[in-house]
Formats: C-alpha cells, sequence, structure tokens
C-alpha cells in the first residue's frame, strides 16, 4: 500500500507543479487550542526544489484524470501520461502528517476534472471538512473554485479555506478558443466574481457581527500562462490590472509556458519558456500593486512589449527622463518610489534619515538602494554624480549587451 | 569621574543591569562576559551582579523612551552572540538616550547601522528557522536538531509552541547545547547536553514520502542550482530531511 501512496504521490506532484501560486501569506490566525497549526500573516517557506521555487505549501492533484482536453495543459484527456487519484482521507493525512514535521505551511489543492465540476468540487469539500472539522486544522489552505460548480458548492468551500483561486490561464478570448475551445471567457470570471462579492458581503457581515466566520479571508489569486500564444505584455498586464481593480485579487501569477504538448497552434516542443520576460512581468506587476504604475504609464511609448533588457521601471524612468533629477532631500515618498533602484524599504530608511540630517552622496549609499542605477536620477544636496542624464549614455552604462555572436571559421 | 569595564554573567538580564549602572552609576568603558574578559593593564572593572530590580527598571526605561520594536530589536541584538555585541548594544542606547530616541533611525550613523545589520542577520535567520526546522517522531516527542549561526531558539519559540499546541516538541541548538521545550503552547529554553538524537533515528515512511514529493515538485526544464543556493545555503541543509 505504501508504494502505490507514494506513487500516486509522485504522480499527482508531477500534474500540479505547473501552478505557481505558493503563497502561504495574508492571513495570521493562532492555534484554535484543539487542534494542531497556525497561520502567519507575512507566509513562511520551508524549502526551495532544485527549479529555485520555493515550497511552502502541499501542491496536489486530487487527480490528474481529466475530461477536458485543453491543448497546453499536461493532464489533457488526449495525453497518454499515468493517471492516479487519492481518496480525501488519504489527503489529509499526508498534510497533517506533513505538517507535524514542519515540511510545509499547508495544503494547495487543484484536480482536474473526473466526471463533471460539480463531482470535482464535492470532493474537494469533503478535504476540507476532514481537514478543518476532523482534525482541526488551523494550518492554511488554498483550493481551487472549479468554474462551472454549483455555487452553493463553492460558498461552502470558501469558509474552510483561506485562499481560493481561478486560474484565468489566457488572457484573450481569442487565445482561449484556440487553445481550449471546451472552456469560455464567462465561465472563467463567474466564479471570480461571486467569490469577490461573497468577500465583500463578508466583509460588511463581520463589521456587525464580529465572530462571523470569514469568508476566503486570505483573498484570491490567479494564473496567466506566458508565450503559448501571441498575447503581448501590454494587453496581459491591462488583464492584471482590471483583475486588481475591479474584482480585488490579490495576486496574479505568470507562468512561462514549457511546452509539454504538440500541436499546430503551440510552440514547437523545443522552444525555451520565456523566463525573462516571465521576470519581467513580475516586475511590471510589483510596479503596479505597489509603486502606483498604470499600465498606459509603462507602455506610454506606444510599445506593446516592453524591452526585455532593462527592468520596466528603468524603462519607464528613461522615456520620461524630463521629470528627473529628483533632489534626495525633498521628493516625497510617492516620486522616490519612482526612482530606478530605490524600493520601499530605500525610500523609508531616506525619509527617516533626512529627519536627522540632510543626505549626502555617501549617505545614500548606506540606505541600500542600488546606487548604480539610481544616482542618474538623483541629485544629493543640490549636486549631481551620474556623469551625464542622456537617455543613449544611461542605457549603454546600465544595460549590458548580449547579442554577441561567435565569428565563423569560414567568414 | 572614572570610567570603567562592566563585567556581566552572560544573561539578557544582566546586560540590562550594566547598562542600569551606566547610566545612574559609574559610565561604562565597555562591557564584558566575565569568563570571557581578559583584563587590562589600566582600565579599571567591575563586575555586575544580576538584580531584579535593575534589569525590570531598566526594561522598562527602554520600552517607556524608545518604544516596544526598538527594545525588541536590542534583545534580537543581544542574541547575535558575535564580537562586540554587548558593545554594540551600550553605545547603540547611549546614543539614543542622549541624543533623542528619533536616532534609532539614524541608519548610516555607524553606530546604529551596525546595530540595524546584526539585528537584520538574527531576524533574517529566524524568519529563515520557522521553515527550516524538520521534526522526526522520537516516542511521544517531536525532536529536530538545528545549528543556527544565532541564538535564535527565544524567538522562535512562541511561533512552535503556538502552532504544535497539542504536541511535545523539542528543538535541540546542538552547538550551543540548549533546547527549546514546549508544550500546551508554554515554552522553556534550557541548557540540553546531549549529542545530535536525529542521527540515531530510523527512517520513517514519511520522511521517504516528503523526499519523494520533494523530487517531483521541481520542473526539469527549469532546474537552477544556484538560484536554490541563494535560499536554502548549504551550510542549512545538514538539518533539512529533504537534502540528507
Amino acid at each position: 500500500m505504501d508504494d502505490v501512496l507514494m506513487n500516486k504521490l509522485a504522480i499527482l506532484a508531477e500534474g500540479a507543479k505547473y501552478d505557481v501560486s505558493c503563497s502561504s501569506s495574508g492571513i495570521e490566525r493562532k492555534n484554535s487550542g484543539k487542534g494542531i497549526g497556525s497561520a502567519r500573516s507575512f507566509g513562511v517557506c520551508h524549502t526551495w526544489a532544485a527549479d529555485g521555487r520555493c515550497i511552502s505549501l502541499l501542491k496536489l492533484l486530487m487527480t490528474n484524470d481529466c475530461i477536458y482536453d485543453c491543448s497546453y495543459c499536461i493532464n489533457r484527456s488526449s495525453n497518454d501520461v499515468s493517471r492516479a487519484s487519492m481518496s480525501p482521507e488519504e489527503i489529509a493525512l499526508i498534510t497533517i502528517e506533513f505538517y507535524r514535521r514542519n515540511y510545509i505551511e499547508g495544503l494547495f489543492l487543484s484536480s482536474a476534472i473526473e466526471k463533471n465540476p460539480t463531482d470535482t468540487m464535492e470532493k474537494m469539500y469533503q478535504i476540507l471538512k476532514l481537514l478543518r472539522r476532523t482534525y482541526e486544522f488551523n494550518g492554511y489552505i488554498h483550493i481551487k473554485a472549479i468554474p462551472g460548480a454549483d455555487q452553493a458548492l463553492i460558498e461552502k468551500c470558501g469558509y474552510l479555506a483561506d485562499r481560493m483561486s481561478v486560474n484565468i490561464e489566457l488572457p484573450s478570448t481569442s487565445s482561449l478558443k484556440l487553445l481550449a475551445p471546451q472552456k469560455n471567457y464567462k465561465q472563467i470570471i463567474a466564479p471570480i466574481e461571486n467569490i469577490k462579492i461573497g468577500i465583500s458581503r463578508n466583509s460588511d457581515e463581520r463589521k456587525h457581527f464580529r465572530k462571523a466566520p470569514k469568508f476566503v479571508p486570505a483573498g484570491q489569486s490567479t494564473q496567466v500562462i506566458i508565450g503559448a500564444t501571441p498575447d503581448s505584455d501590454k494587453s496581459i498586464l491591462r488583464v492584471s490590472e482590471k483583475l486588481y481593480g475591479e474584482y480585488n485579487l490579490k495576486r496574479v501569477y505568470y507562468s512561462a509556458y514549457m511546452p509539454v504538448n504538440k500541436g499546430s497552434n503551440l510552440p514547437a516542443l523545443l522552444t525555451p519558456p520565456p523566463l525573462l520576460r516571465e521576470h519581467r512581468l513580475y516586475q511590471a506587476d510589483w510596479l503596479l500593486r505597489f509603486y502606483n504604475f498604470s499600465v498606459n504609464e509603462l507602455f506610454s511609448s506606444g510599445e506593446n512589449n516592453m524591452d526585455i533588457q532593462m527592468d520596466p521601471k528603468l524603462y519607464w524612468a528613461l522615456k520620461n527622463l524630463n521629470l528627473f533629477p529628483f533632489e534626495i532631500n525633498n521628493a516625497s515618498f510617492e516620486e522616490l518610489i519612482r526612482i530606478p533602484g530605490i524600493g520601499h524599504t530605500s525610500a523609508y530608511r531616506i525619509i527617516r534619515e533626512r529627519k536627522i540630517a540632510h543626505l549626502d552622496f555617501d549617505g545614500l549609499k548606506k540606505t541600500g538602494c542600488v546606487i548604480g542605477k539610481s544616482k542618474y536620477f538623483v541629485t544629493c544636496k543640490g549636486k549631481y554624480y551620474g556623469d551625464n542624464l542622456d537617455e543613449k549614455h544611461i542605457h549603454k552604462s546600465l544595460v549590458k549587451n548580449n547579442d554577441y555572436k561567435q565569428i565563423s571559421f569560414f567568414g | 569621574m572614572i570610567e570603567m569595564d562592566y563585567l556581566y554573567d552572560g544573561t539578557y538580564e544582566g546586560l540590562l543591569c550594566c547598562l542600569y549602572c551606566h547610566f545612574l552609576k559609574i559610565p561604562a568603558t565597555g562591557i564584558y562576559q566575565k569568563h570571557i574578559y581578559q583584563r587590562h593593564l589600566i582600565n579599571p572593572y567591575r563586575e555586575v551582579p544580576s538584580l531584579e530590580k535593575y534589569s525590570d527598571y531598566m526594561d522598562q526605561k527602554l520600552k517607556q523612551h524608545l518604544g516596544e520594536l526598538i527594545s525588541s530589536q536590542i534583545f534580537q541584538c543581544f542574541l547575535y552572540e558575535k564580537g562586540e555585541t554587548e558593545n554594540i548594544i551600550l553605545r547603540f542606547v547611549d546614543l539614543c538616550f542622549k541624543k533623542g530616541a528619533k536616532y534609532a533611525g539614524f541608519h548610516t550613523h555607524p553606530i546604529v547601522s551596525s546595530f540595524d545589520e546584526a539585528v537584520r542577520k538574527v531576524k533574517y535567520e529566524t524568519h529563515r528557522y520557522v521553515g527550516y526546522v524538520r521534526f522526526i517522531q522520537m516516542g511521544e516527542y517531536l525532536y529536530s536538531s538545528i545549528h543556527p549561526q544565532y541564538n535564535i531558539l527565544p524567538l522562535i519559540g512562541g511561533h512552535f509552541s503556538d502552532r504544535y499546541k497539542g504536541e511535545k516538541i523539542i528543538i535541540h541548538d546542538v552547538e550551543r547545547k540548549i533546547a527549546l521545550a514546549a508544550n500546551d503552547g508554554n515554552f522553556l529554553v534550557i541548557p540540553f547536553d546531549k549529542t545530535d538524537l536525529s542521527k540515531h533515528a530510523k527512517n520513517n515512511f514519511f520522511e521517504i514520502l516528503w523526499k519523494t514529493y520533494f523530487d517531483h515538485i521541481a520542473i526539469k526544464d527549469r532546474i537552477n542550482p544556484k538560484l536554490q543556493r541563494n535560499f536554502v545555503p548549504l551550510k542549512y541543509r545538514k538539518d533539512l530531511t529533504e537534502f540528507k
């Protein structure tokens, strides 16, 4: 039985690994006193796998046996891969035993659709009930809301889970038609909309009844695949901006597409995943969420894709050089965080330091900002330390030129 | 007024008593632990006994003048235990008391920056160990052995005693020969002079299961050992089940 379980775990972990989300943050909960576990608002990573991605939650599929045939997915019904399913009892037991040994921070449960969406959601609800009621588990639980499942069931799950997510995967209706013709956009966005309404209703309830149960307290997130379709950075980030603004999502994850399947509508099998582009999108995502940038500002020069060679803030600054340099001693917090090389931590430090003494260039170095970048965009006590405030010059000194070629032997 | 070196017994309370004497009696040139102090030809020195009324008074004054956050940072800095930690604290508290509490944010000042650096390192390692502790089942106990660089046990005690309320846990800092024992939401840091007990443990099924999971969750096309090393430096790996 043990070998069987180990095999199943291997197959289901393989199936779940393309889901990026792993955060365990956003909710602080003490142990109830009866069972095991707690949740920390800052989130805890327990280890890092060989690909350098953190492991915080036990990421698992309930089953990888799917009725859908989405061409980007490793578990599509027409693929010849080993299939496995785990029972709710097995999943709950593994979660608790891993948690007791401090391997994980909680469970991230996802699933393929074996019969129909409602049936899958029902099984997820059983696992939630087992963990929360039988084991009195207080750790973090993230589950997928399955598009098309019974609405009342999704809501019941929302009262037991900490975070729920629905993966959009493809950022436009045309891409969806191309790669996942069995799904439609309305069906995907419906549970996101419902969870959002549920969360805002719940926060009203909790104003009147302090002890009212929390509904999806750590918010919802989603994931978008990068590079499987010709969608531009701009259109992807527009979707993110809308999700953050209108649907109050906590996170949008970007996943560089690994060519796992052959298909006429897909990149060839040997195409390397666009890892750098994924990184730049995350950087731009941070600018949207924490640095008060808008998509229009990032793409003000009319391009549809970002320059992959530099970070989006530097790109924006080079296009808007007329705003610079800022004087470090009287720029506001909002201005400081717009300077390339200065983030929240160093901006707060600069502001605290200024209350005691004026900052000079040496002082700025010690605040922990990336001085090589920021020196071009600031003055310290009125003096400019970058040698030239000129777009071409800064571009040349900050961006490494990587397009060298080996000279051919035969001319 | 003469100045002198203060010697204390190595406890935080003892250090607070030295600070008390520094401000209310004779200013200190330095604070050192009793058993490692090297006598100096010219500097006079004095041993300061740990007295609760002095340490409580000093603790209260720190909180009153510098706030809860910075007084907790002083304790974190104390756990740094490298070089002249006591003197980093002495100079920092002295600066803040004489020039005002806002100097605590004066990061570019050399005294403040060495204090901040110590605090940052201790806090970072504390956060790491919240994730890095690995328990093994030993009878009715959950046992874990760790080799942290700084003395972080007092800082992770609250987290683990709350999370594992129903369990009896022991986290063993092998090199410092101390252990954190927690049960029912309370914890104690006690002397624990034993060898690393995890070496005698048999392989448990769930440990093998965890290793299987760990191997399969990585995406093969994205293997990146350098990135992995940034997050889990090699020095921490000897205590981690999945790297054994």
